[in-house]
């Protein structure tokens, strides 16, 4: 048996294979609201615990709260970190995020006011501030609905990621340049390599460049997936990641404007953005 | 329902028919490919504003349905969790023809990774380069699993199964 014929043996047997009924997607959906407060719940337990442990260290031995202690009074989700999503009351399968300004708690993983949106913000603010001189930063939607100016803040297991791209416009050719900030606890590679070929699982062939003292990964040439061109990471000594790309297409998908001819930085720059500390964010 | 509610029960409609299949070849049982696919799903769910703005969503399913397959190998399968407590329910299944029993029987004398590489490389097309993402290993051990695999699956079937005391994959 070679390749071809397994592959045909394998489309005749699922072919006659008699199929169970579709599976049912609002019983998906359930699983993985299950699934969101099992891991808040733990999260926060875990948090209560280091903290409460904190608190019977400093002020002797005090009654501490613990999962399933059944003493739970004295516990105010309200005081949780508001970074993480907090656990909902029992019985309710729907997860509760963070609270965002003005008391409101976020729909999803992504902030759309409060602090963590600022700084998702303030990242944009930023990369439109160091958007080389003789472009142009054209704003409103291309044609496969995907905006040329955007920002997010969005929780990502147990750190905030923060993304901002500008469309970058020259004599009427568009590409993009785009940041990405993980903070603290990301979980992301430590070695500079690892970690730039690490952004968004694409690969590709990557130098190690000395910029402002420090080592920097910069993929220089996509691989296989080439949704950017080029792009730049850089571990600060607290742990949080910054991301650095361009691209010579204004979007990933079907966009009505031609292509940059030229990348608008040079390795170097792109490297050197990536250890700027007004991308160092928290 | 939030609109990820929305978008994740459309995508699982579409989609989970033929992660289903997949699973199926990769274990040979349906109530068992249902927990492997519910796992891969409620990963995706979890994760699912990264995934839909970094990531394909098929790979990344396929990827989580063969770690979780491979991962039940090592810890036994007994701690699947079920979205709900009925019963899958499928029509009852006719006798298998010869070939496509001999086909199972011969997939089920495959080590699990090996058999994970066939299934992804053969059945779900994917590439050497994305087999071995998903697989967590190099290309020249996609090359080499798949071509041990196909030499099991060869002998397999030239030979008819062994005892059962002699096998060297683990029955689905």
């Amino acid at each position: 048996m070679n390749e071809y014929d397994f592959r045909e043996a394998l489309r005749t047997t699922m072919t006659a294979a008699p199929e169970p009924p579709p599976m049912d997607p609002s019983a998906a959906v359930t699983a993985g609201r299950r699934a969101v407060r099992r891991r808040t719940t733990l999260s926060l337990a875990g948090a209560a615990t280091a903290v409460l442990v904190i608190a019977g260290l400093a002020a002797g031995p005090a009654r501490q709260w613990l999962p399933g202690d059944g003493g739970g009074a004295g516990w105010d989700p309200a005081g949780a970190p508001s970074a993480m999503p907090t656990a909902p009351a029992a019985g309710n399968t729907k997860p509760t995020w963070p609270t965002e300004a003005p008391g409101r708690p976020q729909q999803d993983a992504t902030a759309r006011s409060g602090p963590r949106y600022e700084q998702g913000r303030k990242l944009f603010a930023e990369l439109l501030a160091v958007v080389p001189d003789g472009y142009t930063t054209p704003t409103g939607t291309a044609r496969d609905g995907i905006p040329l100016q955007d920002h997010q803040a969005a929780v990502e297991d147990k750190a905030w990621g923060y993304l901002a791209s500008v469309a970058v416009r020259r004599q009427g050719a568009t590409g993009r340049l785009l940041a990405e900030v993980h903070t603290r606890g990301n979980g992301l590679p430590t070695t500079p390599c690892k970690l730039a070929r690490a952004f968004w699982g694409m690969g590709g062939d990557c130098e190690v460049v000395t910029a402002g003292g420090t080592e920097v990964g910069v993929v220089v040439r996509p691989g296989k997936d080439d949704r950017l061109d080029q792009w730049a990471a850089y571990r600060h000594p607290d742990g949080t990641v910054v991301y650095v790309a361009q691209s010579r297409n204004a979007t990933n998908a079907d966009s009505e404007f031609p292509p940059l001819t030229a990348l608008p930085l040079a390795v170097p720059e792109l490297a050197a953005l990536a250890g700027q500390p007004q991308f160092h964010l928290r | 329902m939030t609109d990820r509610d929305r978008a994740f029960a459309e995508y699982f409609a579409a989609r989970s028919g033929a992660m289903r299949a997949t699973a199926y070849l990769l274990c040979g049982d349906w109530h068992r490919a249902e927990d492997l696919v519910q796992s891969a799903f409620t990963k995706l769910y979890v994760h699912w504003n990264r995934v839909v703005r970094h990531e394909s969503l098929d790979p990344y399913v396929r990827t989580m349905l063969t770690r979780a397959f491979i991962d039940d190998r090592r810890r036994g399968w007994s701690r699947r969790e079920r979205p709900s407590d009925a019963p899958v329910e499928r029509p009852a299944e006719p006798p298998p023809t010869d070939d496509r029993l001999v086909l199972l029987r011969a997939l089920a004398e495959v080590p699990p990774r090996q058999r994970a590489v066939l299934v992804l490389r053969y059945w779900a097309d994917m590439s050497v380069e994305d087999t071995a993402a998903a697989l967590n290993c190099s290309t020249g051990t996609v090359k080499s699993q798949a071509a041990r695999g196909l030499a099991t699956l060869r002998a397999v079937m030239t030979a008819g199964p062994p005892p059962p005391h002699v096998r060297t994959g683990e029955r689905p």
